[in-house]
């Protein structure tokens, strides 16, 4: 089975909303730290949490640069005759197997970060829960979809 | 149209009403006590007791439902107007009931279940409605004819003549069940039932008892190794006998009937319930032991399907149970004769030996030694004292507990497939084997790291109808050829 893997666009979308969440990250330590220095705390404990919040700083900003790359490596998805395969993740790869006869409708989604690069995510439904292929190209993700939508009219045409 | 447009009966505002009308009742209660000069000086929260019996009173007056051949209309809203069309097709579940108030106007409740509640809509796609009897059987057989009322109404027939029940339990089973099941849920819900609510209505209407000073008095009675085995002990029977008590007034007088379709399901006392389980609905069934009940050969079965067990009362979450408990051979064979479409073989490909490290690969795990971590840098900054010490004890002790419980998980992992059954058999002290019928198989999720992977091994997810709380079962650290077999079979 032959896999596709996403645009490579995807990478700066991952990383433009892991800025964004560092930024939320930054805002709240910033704002622990003042409460933190207004209140009566052995310096020993201060110190560990200075270096705590430092660590989960630091650790958010190799992600920032770091983890993108790896999840774009990751990344992969393949759409055959009879099913959808999307494998995915960082650490831990999830690979999930979805039959096309189980799909109950399709939606493409354009947030405002993927609306600036030109980008769309396709999101599956099933009767118990959904699944997503996020950073395609546009033209791309309405192949897909449609694609996926002349499948599920097949399957109620039979039914 | 077949039926409606109707409110159906007004008595639908009363089916919670401790928790809509609780607070009335309270005010009442505080009024002819206290007197209404209390009840005047805090007119402002007087205001906030009327927002729930408003509530469902507006919903209950902009709420119409009808039924044609083919589907369930209901409009709803005051303001912004909804119109919700459910197929009869999509129908899963029809269950009436009747709580006290109920039983004596001799009004049901119905709640029609569909397929679109797994999801976020859960609760918008609910159907519940109130009708009087003649009405209440009516619409049951409307929902579960798929719009054909005639082949629903000669199925009933031919069946009800030979219907007979196919598993009954006694009070006596319930208070086994009791017993045996997991008691943990009551024992903290009688704790803090006991020691929290008790001591503050205990101060509300005895003002001038000291209730701190007393339970002070109370305590210094016995020595404080003897005082906490006590109360322990106290809390233990407590829950035991709650446990007990709230579970054989739920479950009374269960049966279920073996009908050619359907599954009908019925208990209750104060509140009587009645569910169609269609069989072609329902996704799997679970088999459940405690330790306990592992220990004296029992099980208790629950059954998946949208619409069954997902619904609370109060506090305390309804099971969707089939079979509440019994000898694991009896519960074999009742399976194979009700849901002879499912296989219940037990041929489990267990997790391999070399799977064991990654078990030790988990939350509870890093949370035991992210403890003794913890403490160990408390002592090292300096806090040397015998009570860290003590703490740094009981951390290790944890710790080999949570070893313990991650080997009992890997004894207890595996999985096996067919055309017909996908079995995951999970658990700890607590042994679960869940069955889900290959055919409603909607996705299987594989979750795996590099390590893991290069080793062959695996943590399988399998996505299916059911209620939310039970679709997330998963099959740890199984060989990677199993989620092949799997793979292979559900796309056949």
């Amino acid at each position: 089975m032959e896999y596709e893997k996403l645009d490579e666009k995807a990478i700066l979308s991952w990383r433009i909303r892991r800025i964004i969440s560092f930024f939320v990250i930054l805002i709240t330590v910033v704002a622990g730290l003042l409460i933190l220095n207004n209140t009566e705390l052995d310096n020993n404990y201060r110190n560990y949490i200075y270096i705590a919040t430092g660590l989960l700083l630091l650790y958010k900003l190799i992600g920032i640069i770091l983890y993108p790359i790896i999840e774009y490596k990751q990344w992969r998805y393949a759409i055959t005759e009879d099913k959808v395969e999307i494998r995915h993740g960082i650490f831990f790869i999830t690979t999930t197997v979805i039959p096309i006869i189980r799909v109950q409708h399709i939606t493409i989604s354009r947030g405002p970060i993927y609306r600036k690069l030109g980008l769309s995510a396709v999101k599956i439904f099933l009767a118990s829960g959904s699944f997503e292929i996020e950073g395609l190209r546009e033209n791309i993700a309405n192949t897909i979809s449609e694609n996926l939508k002349s499948r599920v009219m097949e399957r109620l045409n039979k039914e | 149209m077949k039926f409606g447009p109707t409110r159906g009966n007004i008595l639908l505002i009363f089916e919670h009403f401790l928790k809509d009308f609780g607070l009335v009742l309270l005010l009442l209660f505080v009024t002819i006590w206290k007197g209404p000069q209390i009840v005047l000086a805090n007119l402002q929260f007087v205001a906030l007791v009327f927002i729930n019996p408003i509530s469902v009173l507006v919903k209950y007056l902009f709420t119409k439902y009808s039924i044609d051949e083919e589907k369930m209309r209901i409009d709803s809203g005051l303001f912004v107007k909804k119109t919700m069309e459910i197929p009869l097709k999509a129908i899963t579940t029809v269950d009436l009931s009747q709580n006290l108030l109920f039983q004596i106007f001799k009004v049901y409740k119905i709640k029609a279940d569909n397929s679109s509640q797994t999801n976020d809509t859960a609760k918008q796609a609910e159907v519940i409605m109130a009708l009087k009897k003649e009405e209440a059987f009516y619409v049951k057989d409307l929902l579960e004819s798929k719009g054909d009322l005639k082949e629903q109404e000669q199925i009933e027939k031919q069946s009800d003549e030979i219907l007979q029940p196919i598993i009954t339990c006694t009070a006596s089973d319930f208070v086994l069940l009791g017993i045996l099941q997991s008691k943990l849920l009551y024992i903290i819900t009688t704790f803090s039932a006991v020691f929290g609510g008790g001591t503050y209505i205990f101060s509300i209407l005895f003002e001038e008892v000291d209730t701190s000073a007393m339970i002070e008095k109370i305590m210094n009675l016995f020595s404080p190794v003897v005082g906490i085995a006590i109360l322990v002990l106290m809390v233990y029977i407590l829950g035991v006998v709650s446990s007990a008590i709230v579970t054989v007034f739920r479950y009374f007088n269960y049966t279920v009937k073996n009908r050619e379709d359907a599954l009908i399901v019925e208990f209750g006392l104060f509140t009587k319930k009645s569910y169609t389980l269609k069989k072609e609905k329902i996704s799997g069934v679970t088999i459940k032991q405690s330790i306990l009940m592992r220990v004296f050969g029992y099980c208790s079965v629950e059954v998946f399907i949208i619409g069954y067990g997902d619904s609370s009362e109060g506090n305390n979450k309804e099971l969707s149970i089939l079979y509440p408990i019994s000898k694991l051979a009896q519960v074999n064979y009742i399976l194979d004769e009700i849901l002879p479409e499912m296989s219940f073989e037990r041929k489990y490909h267990k997790s391999e030996k070399t799977s064991l490290r990654y078990f030790f690969f988990c939350a509870r795990m890093f949370f035991a030694i992210g403890i003794i971590l913890g403490v160990s840098i408390v002592i090292l900054i300096g806090s040397v004292n015998t009570y860290m010490f003590a703490i740094l004890g009981a951390s290790f002790a944890f710790l080999i507990f949570t070893m313990i419980s991650v080997y009992l998980e890997y004894l207890n992992a595996g999985i096996y497939a067919n055309t017909k059954v996908v079995s995951i058999r999970s658990g700890i002290l607590a042994k679960k084997m869940t069955f889900v019928k290959t055919g409603k198989i909607e996705s299987i999720s594989q979750k795996t790291n590099t390590w893991k992977k290069r080793k062959g091994f695996t943590t399988i997810k399998l996505g299916f109808l059911a209620p939310l709380r039970v679709s997330n079962i998963r099959a740890r650290n199984v060989s990677n050829k199993q989620f092949e077999e799997v793979n292979g079979i559900l796309i056949l």
